[in-house]
């Protein structure tokens, strides 16, 4: 899986925010193809620098940490989660995350159409870094990519966790 | 005169025990029409289990005439699954027992099984011996029959409750994920071509930005009212009515603010009831107070008294009022006055107010004059 396939934030973005920077890589596990684009224009409107992979589902996650944790190979910066997924749920990704001695640490944003407090709680239960419930409001559905760039910003202050 | 000889007395004995004797036979006579008239059947057997006497009733609820029946043992009237029963009834009367209202079945001359009351008392001589057994059939069989009939009617629309709850809650709550897709992409369209598809296109973008929006509401609200009707179990706990207030003022300080609405409130009590319900009552009741305002500034006053073991709660305004023919109507589900264009809403709060209100037991209701505000009152268990 070569990260540098998935598509990159615009130019512009790149150039105005970071340009010393290399581009994060998100990974964003989400099946509904409409939600996959509102959070590339989420990131866009917030000029986050980034590679974006997205996964439509929960057996792809599992493939990809397994692939880190076998070949001890670099490990996104940040992963996006949708609860409702097909083959395993945003909860064992999650938990299969937690567990990997390479991603056990990086962020996970749980962002998902439920709102339910078990949800939360759990999601808070198994380590998720936030919990977004998808809001209906485009202007609030961009917010998540501000939300994104704070997490990543405090990221960056720290020493590159990759190989 | 009061010194009468014994043969003067005579003929009054006599007379006496004549009278008598024609006062026992009027008594028996006026029990034989009883028993031949009654409903019931009433039939005598001997121990043997032959039977001796059957009246009116009896031919009535079995269809055998006396004749057919007299001399015929009871077991004729057995249903072969409980053969078994007539004998041990029998015993018990032998011992001298008595048998109450006990539900069984019988056969009818025409082989239609009934249901039926017995009450089986023994039949004693003069020297106390029992020689047989009276007993009183009644039929159930149609009380029975309604009596099913209303449990299955019963556990019919249990079901359909359940299910239809079932429905409201997954339908609001699965078709909030569609919508999402139309809000967001809608305003997307707004977002990116607002301004270069002409007034029409733009309209058209328009109105299904805001029809979303109201879909979406409303889906919120017959979640809520589903909510309303399911919240169980949970031990209420007293809860403070004052935090309650100040959470929905919070939620409502927009359109608050906006109105320039004044809210005055009394020290509220403690009362059983979610929270969240509470919160939803105040912020459905004052957000009305609000959105139904006339010319004047709108000028709201909470209030709670106590009421026998309830608490009354009131919420007055000096908005546009409501009619009386409409008083009772507000309350129902998706029942509004207005168009949307005058005055938005689902329709659907009053009917969650209504809903977390008697589902404590408490009752609702407004006092209104058209033009002169209203008052909505509700009590609460405290």
């Amino acid at each position: 899986m070569d990260r540098h396939s998935s598509s990159l934030c615009p130019v512009e973005a790149v150039v105005m925010q970071r340009p010393n920077q290399k581009p994060a890589w998100i990974v964003l596990v989400e099946d509904n193809p409409a939600d996959a684009i509102l959070v590339r224009e989420a990131l866009d409107e917030h000029g986050v620098h980034c590679d974006l992979t997205t996964l439509t589902d929960g057996e792809r996650a599992f493939q990809l940490i397994e692939r880190i944790d076998r070949e001890q190979a670099e490990c996104p910066d940040l992963v996006i989660l949708d609860l409702k997924l097909p083959k395993k749920s945003g909860f064992e990704i999650l938990e299969r995350m937690r567990s990997s001695p390479i991603c056990a640490r990086i962020p996970v944003v749980i962002f998902t159409s439920s709102s339910a407090q078990q949800d939360k709680d759990r999601a808070a239960a198994l380590g998720g870094t936030r919990y977004i419930a998808k809001p209906h409001r485009l202007a609030e559905f961009v917010k998540i990519g501000a939300v994104i760039k704070n997490i990543l910003e405090g990221q960056v202050a720290e020493p590159e966790h990759s190989p | 005169m009061s010194s009468a000889s014994p043969s003067q007395n005579q003929p009054d004995l006599l007379l006496q025990q004549l009278l008598e004797h024609q006062q026992a036979t009027e008594a028996r006579e006026r029990l034989a029409a009883i028993v031949e008239s009654s409903d019931d059947a009433i039939i005598s057997k001997n121990l043997q289990g032959i039977i001796m006497t059957w009246n009116r009733g009896a031919e009535r609820l079995f269809g055998y005439t006396a004749e057919e029946a007299v001399g015929q043992h009871i077991s004729m009237l057995a249903v072969p699954e409980r053969i078994d029963e007539i004998p041990q009834i029998l015993a018990r009367i032998t011992r001298g027992e008595r048998i109450d209202h006990y539900e069984t079945k019988r056969r009818a001359k025409d082989g239609r099984v009934l249901i039926v009351s017995l009450t089986v008392s023994p039949l004693r001589d003069s020297f106390g011996v029992v020689v047989g057994a009276s007993k009183i059939a009644r039929d159930v069989t149609e009380r029975e029959r309604q009596r099913l009939a209303l449990e299955k009617a019963n556990m019919a629309l249990t079901r359909a409750n359940a299910d239809l709850q079932h429905f409201a809650y997954s339908a609001s709550h699965d078709l909030q994920e569609p919508l999402r897709m139309v809000s967001t992409y809608s305003q997307m369209l707004q977002k990116k071509f607002d301004g270069q598809l002409g007034e029409i296109g733009d309209q058209c973008i328009r109105y299904t930005v805001e029809g979303a929006e109201r879909m979406r509401k409303l889906l919120d609200d017959l979640l809520a009212f589903t909510r309303a009707s399911t919240e169980e179990g949970s031990v209420l706990v007293a809860i403070d009515a004052n935090a309650a207030l100040d959470a929905a003022l919070t939620r409502l300080q927009g359109a608050i603010a906006e109105s320039g609405a004044i809210i005055t409130r009394t020290s509220l009590p403690m009362v059983c009831l979610h929270q969240f319900q509470l919160e939803q009552l105040f912020q459905n009741l004052i957000g009305n107070a609000i959105h139904y305002r006339s010319e004047k500034h709108p000028q709201i006053d909470v209030a709670a008294e106590r009421d026998g073991d309830h608490w009354l709660f009131s919420i007055r305004d000096n908005g546009i009022g409501i009619a009386p023919e409409y008083q009772a109507q507000i309350f129902e589900m998706f029942k509004r006055l207005h168009s949307s264009a005058d005055y938005s809403g689902s329709g659907m709060g009053l009917a969650i107010c209504q809903r977390v209100v008697e589902r404590t037991g408490g009752r609702i209701w407004v006092e209104s004059e058209l033009g002169h505000g209203s008052t909505f009152f509700f009590t609460l268990p405290g």
